[in-house]
């Protein structure tokens, strides 16, 4: 029997004994599946069939609700989960768990039988010890097992994520990583089982558990051992990092090249949030990352972070949309004629000289201070870019073209449809990408100072009371913005042109 | 005399006096030329000779060009330039389309393309073709409006030798297959002794030497009497070879 490596294949196959294989490769690769010693022990393995084999999946599935549970009772008492005490927070934590655990389980059976399968359960465990120290009312015993548990977590990701999908970590860099993972675990769990009384930890959140397995309490070690396994978490985060980073220069996949870019706001991000954990970061003036994402839920379930952004995505629409149809237009008028090109050029030229942001007092005098006159401004703002790239675009045709659209008979028409625009249609992308880049730009200074609504409004207020959280989150919800508008706009731009794809393959 | 002869009766193209000039310097000064329906014809001509000025005139191409004389050219013209001149954004078949239109065409346009080797490279956009291919599908964008006449401007002045031998067998049989009148213009002599019946070269603005080669196709470079044709050549252009 060839042993295969799908899934379904190995669940068809299980009823057979897996250990007679015909192919040499095979028959070795068989072999070493059967004598690998497991969690579940060998005997499950050279009699697949037998409910032995179930146990591990059970027992982490059992594992798993008895944290729902555990949860659900901590709810109802003094703690949720130690992500926040919000029940959303409380079934993304939980949800990440049980993944983690059905993962583990669903691979666990996997042939050629690896590691990957028991390190995500085991992950799953660990992810989900960090609800049960919360748990009030469970017996003290449990609570301390799960203190000392959890700290495992981040060395069983690191091992997951560097074993992937082989089973084994490759390379003695990475097998370094590993170790040094278990290592600093293994210290901060101990150090805090036998030297951590709960009550003085300056991380204990909402309430501190006794220890059971506590036999001095010392916080000058405690917290020493603390500093010491913060920062070799941290060198382990940057290993695994620059390992990531060479696993995806290597792959030559289309879609792992798509996520270079990530990488560097990702490592922004990572640090951001460590020098926050380590302490280094005034809260007052950049809070930790969390606690934006928090505000950034109250502001939502309170109902103002939804109207203050819709306000603002209508006024950056009307503004982009009228801002790209007059420099579309504009520029058509003033590529394809010359009587266009001589009453319209010099005055955009004219209008591109003045800063924009300058007209603003002029803007509220002639429309008021209401939405028209920040609609006009981000136009003005928006339909500059867009004509100065198109119009060149447009009147920098090739001569080489027009001889051909010549010598091929195109009439004027078809020239303009069949050459000049899309020939144009690269230009005006770079005026597009810049438009909407500008209408956010153009946004942002117009409610942080003329508005009464809105995410800039929001900001401002916030200025005013010192909130710099919700300043934080207006300016992360900007930056998204920003972001999704131009991925969009880049999105259309390779369909469009796609014919420019081949240049850069 | 060449083998189709009997065919070189009504002239396709018929040159009077033809002048034109470029800030008072004269580049074409007063040609008279007959190009008889179905010839091939190769112009040659230093660099700066007004080779192309003289394709360009009966292309049609030059508008802001002062000058004077009298030109009779057919309806369907076509040119084929020195670089292929394929629109990136259009698929090929589109490029060889580029002014027609119809089912109909688009069947002669794979046709063309077929014809010229390129079969299967409908879809593909230009910038994935090599030089030779490129150089290719503007044939086929030339020949698919079935021209009386065909113009071609240092067709293969970009290409590699290899690729410009292969080129030159495609044009010839392409040339066969259709009977367009063909005005070649190139700099290398050996390319229009090889593929031309009639040479001409451009001297200073006139035919310095009208010379017709009356040697059976497929020729080859190493034909020993093509020697002669070759040196007539390169005497009219002013080049002697020292090593003969």
């Amino acid at each position: 029997m060839k042993v295969r490596t799908t899934p379904a294949a190995i669940i068809g196959a299980s009823t057979e004994h897996p250990c007679t294989g015909t192919v040499a490769s095979t028959v070795r690769k068989a072999q070493r599946a059967c004598h690998t010693p497991g969690v579940v022990g060998t005997t499950a393995a050279r009699h697949p069939g037998t409910p032995a084999r179930l146990v591990a999946p059970a027992l982490a599935l059992a594992a798993g609700v008895a944290s729902l549970w555990v949860v659900q009772a901590a709810s109802t008492a003094v703690v949720t989960s130690y992500a926040s005490s919000s029940r959303a927070a409380a079934v993304i934590d939980l949800t990440a768990g049980l993944s983690l655990l059905a993962a583990g389980a669903a691979t666990h059976d996997r042939r050629p039988r690896n590691r990957v399968g028991p390190l995500a359960a085991l992950a799953g465990v660990t992810w989900l010890a960090s609800d049960w120290v919360g748990w009030a009312e469970g017996p003290s015993l449990a609570r301390s097992v799960a203190m000392v548990a959890a700290p495992f977590l981040l060395a069983l990701v690191v091992h997951l994520a560097l074993a992937f999908p082989s089973g084994r970590a490759a390379g003695r860099g990475a097998r370094a990583l590993v170790v040094a993972g278990y290592a600093a675990a293994a210290v901060w769990a101990g150090g805090q089982a036998v030297a951590g009384d709960p009550f003085l930890d300056r991380y204990c959140w909402r309430n501190c558990t006794d220890n059971s397995f506590l036999i001095h309490a010392d916080a000058g070690l405690a917290g020493a051992l603390d500093q010491v396994v913060l920062w070799s978490a941290l060198a382990i985060a940057f290993g695994l990092i620059a390992f990531g980073w060479r696993r995806l220069v290597d792959a030559s996949g289309p879609g792992r090249r798509a996520m270079l870019p990530v990488i560097g706001p990702a490592l922004l991000v990572g640090l951001w949030a460590a020098a926050s954990a380590a302490g280094r970061l005034d809260p007052g003036a950049i809070p930790a990352p969390w606690t934006v994402v928090k505000t950034a839920g109250r502001l939502w379930s309170a109902g103002t972070l939804p109207t203050d952004i819709l306000t603002s995505l209508e006024r950056a629409a009307y503004g982009f949309a009228i801002g790209l149809t007059a420099g579309v237009l504009l520029a058509l008028a003033s590529g394809l004629s010359r009587v266009g090109e001589a009453l319209i050029d010099g005055t955009v030229q004219l209008n591109r000289a003045i800063p924009t942001l300058g007209l603003i007092p002029l803007f509220i005098l002639w429309l008021g201070i209401g939405e028209s006159f920040k609609i006009a401004i981000i136009a003005i703002v928006v339909y500059i870019p867009i004509y100065l790239n198109t119009h060149a675009a447009l009147s920098g045709i090739d001569s080489r073209f027009v001889e051909l659209a010549e010598v091929q008979g195109l009439s004027r028409f078809q020239f303009i449809r069949q050459i000049v625009i899309p020939g144009a249609l690269p230009g005006f992308f770079v005026g597009l990408r810049l438009g909407v880049t500008g209408s956010w730009l153009g946004l942002v200074v117009l409610e942080q100072i003329n508005a009464t609504s809105g995410l800039g409004y929001m900001m401002f207020q916030a200025q005013n009371y010192g909130q710099s959280d919700v300043i934080l989150v207006g300016l992360l919800v900007y930056g998204v913005f920003g972001l999704i508008s131009d991925s969009a706009v880049r999105l259309v731009e390779r369909r469009v042109l796609s014919w420019r794809r081949t240049l850069s393959s | 005399m060449a083998p189709h002869t009997e065919q070189l009766t009504r002239p396709a193209v018929q040159l009077r006096g033809l002048t034109r000039s470029f800030d008072g310097r004269t580049v074409l000064d007063g040609i008279d030329l007959d190009l008889p329906a179905g010839q091939f014809t190769a112009l040659l001509g230093h660099s700066g000779s007004g080779k192309s000025t003289l394709l360009r005139a009966i292309a049609g191409l030059d508008h802001k060009v002062t000058g004077s004389g009298q030109l009779t050219a057919p309806e369907r013209v076509s040119v084929v330039f020195q670089d292929s001149r394929l629109l990136p954004w259009r698929r090929v078949l589109d490029n060889v389309l580029l002014g027609l239109d119809g089912r109909e065409a688009a069947q002669k346009g794979r046709d063309a393309l077929a014809e010229v080797g390129l079969g299967g490279r409908e879809r593909a956009w230009p910038n994935e073709l090599s030089g030779g291919e490129a150089q290719r599908a503007a044939l086929a964008r030339s020949l698919v409006r079935e021209p009386e006449l065909l113009l071609a401007d240092e067709p293969f002045g970009a290409l590699d030798a290899l690729t410009r031998i292969k080129m030159h067998a495609l044009l010839r049989e392409l040339w066969k297959a259709h009977r367009p009148s063909v005005l070649l213009v190139t700099h290398d002599v050996d390319e229009a002794i090889v593929l031309a019946d009639r040479v001409l070269v451009l001297e200073r603005g006139r035919i310095g030497l009208d010379l017709t080669i009356d040697r059976p196709h497929p020729r080859s470079y190493r034909d020993p009497l093509l020697g002669e044709y070759r040196e007539r050549l390169l005497a009219a252009l002013g080049v002697t070879e020292d090593h003969a």
